[in-house]
């Protein structure tokens, strides 16, 4: 055998040779992702093992995504990323993360301040509206519906969860879309602040919240878990967790466990997620009409969120004599904090004295809640 | 067309009031432990619904 023989066989046998224009067209998706999560930092930490995630899992023959188990083999047979990709698939990740949400959030301003519940249920409005205009387009079925609806609560671990039970085809455009919008709260919600607001509403100031005491810290992640667990049973392990790890952090008493799961935990659960939710985006599936109305409807969901946050935020506003800021109500959409860091903004740009971070907390973690009651009722209907 | 459209809607109805119905009921919770809290502690019982005083000017 001569010399460009071997060289013809081995190119024949590559990956160059095998890929398909679909495996490029994502190639470069990808590419454009890495360049956002490090030249732009939008949302880097989740990003870049997304956009990573797309580029392995579209190199044809490499085979990080086989599944062993399909062609009757062992699971430790298949690609690496298959094998991680079981946290995924068998909703162990998204459960993990909402323990690690949980030892991170502090429940304290919605305590103070409970009146932000209801901010946080408005801004589920989107879930429902994209579920009816899914549904009315015909492209989608209640179970892809739904899934796709549940990108209007802006939270990730949520919509991965719920898809992984309804949808299961569904979990990489969902989740990427979900991550993206998050990503883009900065841009998204903004003009959509300022049109169904006035000057005068944004540059209201909000009263210091009232201090809020350990032991009513304590009851809360009891109740919570306990109340909508037996409730709505099906969204258990998402809210028992969140609650679980609240609790850790409010106890005091286990700092370490506090610690791994805020730091160490966390990170890890967010590469596995990042990477293999990425992965799971291969070009031949990814590429479709269906991926496209996805995205666009979840963009709708996520927009009437909003704007379902804020026209309960200005119903409460007037309710209360404008005592209340409606910009906070978009953070009930529960991107946590990045929404809550959004009404702050749009607060100072009115008024350079208003500080509405912390009662923007209020209704940002009622958002958390409610997007899991959301997925609950789902689960509940159609699971 | 029409009965799915309307079987959506009514689906979607009926989420919103759930996802209401629980947070209202998570919200009256937080006011009776607060109170309950508060009476036990002997904390101040301000602010349980907005966080203010009763009176503060914004």
């Amino acid at each position: 055998m001569n010399f460009f023989g071997v060289i013809g066989e081995m190119l024949a046998e590559s990956g160059f040779a095998h890929a398909s224009f679909e495996n490029y067209i994502m190639l470069i998706i990808s590419f454009v992702l890495i360049y956002l999560a490090i030249k732009k930092q939008y949302e880097p930490l989740l990003l870049l093992p997304i956009a990573f995630g797309i580029l392995l899992a579209n190199l044809p023959d490499a085979g990080l995504m086989y599944d062993a188990t399909a062609a009757g083999g062992h699971w430790y047979e298949s690609g690496v990323l298959r094998i991680i990709y079981s946290g995924v698939k068998s909703s162990v990740f998204p459960c993990l993360m909402f323990l690690c949400v949980g030892a991170m959030t502090d429940f304290g301003p919605l305590i103070a301040n409970p009146i932000s519940l209801l901010m946080g249920a408005g801004a589920q409005l989107g879930i429902y509206i994209a579920y009816t205009l899914a549904r009315a387009t015909g492209l989608f079925d209640q179970f892809e519906a739904a899934s796709i609806a549940i990108i209007g609560g802006a939270d990730g671990p949520t919509a991965i969860y719920l898809t992984n039970a309804l949808a299961p085809g569904l979990v990489a455009p969902i989740a990427i879309a979900a991550y993206s919008y998050m990503a883009l709260i900065p841009m998204i919600q903004p003009p959509i602040m300022r049109a169904l607001t006035t000057k005068k509403e944004r540059e209201i100031e909000m009263k210091q919240l009232r201090e809020v005491s350990k032991l009513e810290k304590l009851i809360f992640p009891i109740f919570v878990a306990v109340f909508c667990s037996l409730l709505l049973p099906s969204v258990a392990p998402l809210l028992g967790m969140l609650m679980l790890g609240n609790l850790m952090r409010e106890s005091g008493v286990v700092k370490r466990l506090v610690n791994t799961a805020e730091n160490d935990l966390c990170n890890i659960i967010t590469i596995c997620l990042g990477l293999t939710v990425g992965a799971t985006a291969n070009g031949r599936d990814f590429l479709r009409i269906q991926t496209i109305a996805i995205i666009c409807m979840g963009l709708f969901a996520f927009a009437f969120s909003t704007v379902g946050g804020l026209l309960i935020g200005k119903f409460l506003c007037k309710v209360t004599g404008g005592k209340i800021n409606p910009l906070i109500g978009s953070a009930g959409v529960s991107a946590v904090p990045m929404a809550a860091r959004v009404s702050q903004t749009e607060g100072t740009k009115a008024n350079p004295t208003n500080f509405l971070l912390m009662h923007a907390m209020g209704p940002n973690v009622a958002g958390v809640i409610g997007s899991a009651v959301a997925a609950g009722f789902f689960l509940t209907i159609f699971g | 067309m029409s009965t799915i459209i309307l079987e959506s809607l009514l689906t979607a109805a009926s989420g919103i009031a759930v996802v209401f119905t629980v947070l209202i009921v998570l919200w009256i919770a937080i006011v009776i432990v607060s109170k309950l809290v508060g009476s036990m502690t002997g904390e101040s019982k301000e602010g349980l619904w907005t966080g203010m005083k009763k009176g503060d000017k914004v």
